[in-house]
């Protein structure tokens, strides 16, 4: 049996830590393999481990409205996301039954979101060369993976509505990951609320995990993050809000650009 | 040496964007930096990439040589993303591509 956790609202830089420290104990062996559903306090925006903040974001604007900027251990591309978002994690252990191949993992675990969709009534389908799903040719689900301390994990994020205005104030490159035609992120992107008049959000979260279920072919019972666990994301959350984490790749970048 | 020096090449890889940022004196690239959305498993073989390109000949058949050899070394994975791609990065900034 997986364990499921829904701690629902958390701070974004916490969130970070939560889910690396649950893949270090997932990893180690002394937590059970688990699906993390979170959303997040205060709109904030989860960057990619390798991308620099001067390419990605406007920084002017993140700081005047206190929109947090969060390195996160996963590589891919950057995600605005805010409250009106349902954001998971599966983390299994490394050889297990998340595939070792990384194609075929995302194929796997979102299969779970295309399940929810239809215990929702809706089709959707996994895009393989933008890792997301869509409906209807629009992303409802961007994702990432990460691999680390014995861990296997796929994250991602569950439009159920969405602040188009604000995300392209935030990010510089707002289409990007999104079919080639379109112009703008309204309309490469759809929402839960687009598509019906939204269910009870615990409805809505219950046909997530019913279809991570099917998806896997796992059972899941009702958990909760472990002290050690609590305690290892205590530790890492204040260097997810280090400005040294944040802008490590813009400063690798300026120092290197110095007069040598 | 001041900022305008850095040679600038931008690729999109089937698995995200490459940036490199380098300089190249006498045929060698003496510093290179990466960044953008590709992923890489670990994602920290970046550095050990970056630190095997010092003192590289700056050549499409060197560098590509290079980024396989920590490939092999690191086991690296990079879904959609090959050494060729990041060859091809470094190449354009070069403007040899």
């Amino acid at each position: 049996m997986w364990r499921f956790i829904d701690v629902d609202k958390v701070d974004g830089a916490y969130s970070t830590a939560l889910f690396q420290s649950i893949g270090h104990h997932v990893g180690l062996g002394t937590s059970d393999e688990t699906i993390l559903f979170w959303r997040v306090t205060d709109p904030a925006l989860y960057l990619g481990y390798h991308q620099c903040v001067e390419d990605e974001v406007h920084e002017a604007y993140c700081q005047a409205n206190n929109i947090d900027i969060i390195r996160r251990i996963l590589g891919g591309g950057c995600g605005y996301c805010d409250n009106d978002q349902i954001l998971f994690a599966v983390i299994g252990t490394s050889g297990g039954i998340i595939p070792t191949n990384v194609q075929e993992a995302y194929k796997k675990v979102l299969s779970g979101v295309v399940s929810a969709l239809s215990i929702l009534g809706l089709e959707g389908e996994f895009d393989q060369t933008r890792n997301g799903v869509f409906v209807g040719g629009r992303k409802i689900s961007g994702n990432a993976q990460g691999r680390f301390d014995g861990s296997v994990m796929v994250n991602g994020s569950f439009l159920l509505d969405f602040d188009f205005e604000t995300m392209d104030q935030v990010l510089k490159h707002p289409t990007k990951n999104l079919k080639p035609h379109v112009k703008t992120a309204r309309q490469g992107m759809i929402t839960l609320s687009d598509l019906m008049e939204l269910p009870d959000l615990n409805e809505i979260k219950q046909a997530l995990r019913a279809g991570f279920e099917d998806a896997l072919r796992i059972g899941t019972y009702d958990g909760q993050v472990s002290e050690a666990e609590v305690n290892m994301a205590q530790e890492l959350t204040p260097l997810y809000k280090s400005r040294d984490w944040t802008y490590r790749m813009d400063d690798k970048r300026k120092k290197r650009q110095k007069v040598k | 040496m001041v900022l305008e020096d850095y040679l600038k090449g931008i690729h999109k890889s089937k698995g995200g964007i490459i940036r490199s940022f380098l300089i190249v004196e006498n045929g060698l690239i003496l510093d290179i930096s990466f960044s953008g959305d590709f992923f890489m498993f670990p994602e920290d073989a970046i550095d050990l990439i970056i630190a095997r390109l010092y003192g590289t000949e700056a050549t499409e058949e060197a560098v590509l040589y290079a980024v396989k050899e920590v490939y092999k070394s690191e086991d690296i994975l990079s879904p959609g993303t090959t050494p060729e791609d990041f060859m091809t990065s470094i190449m354009q900034a070069i403007g040899g591509k």
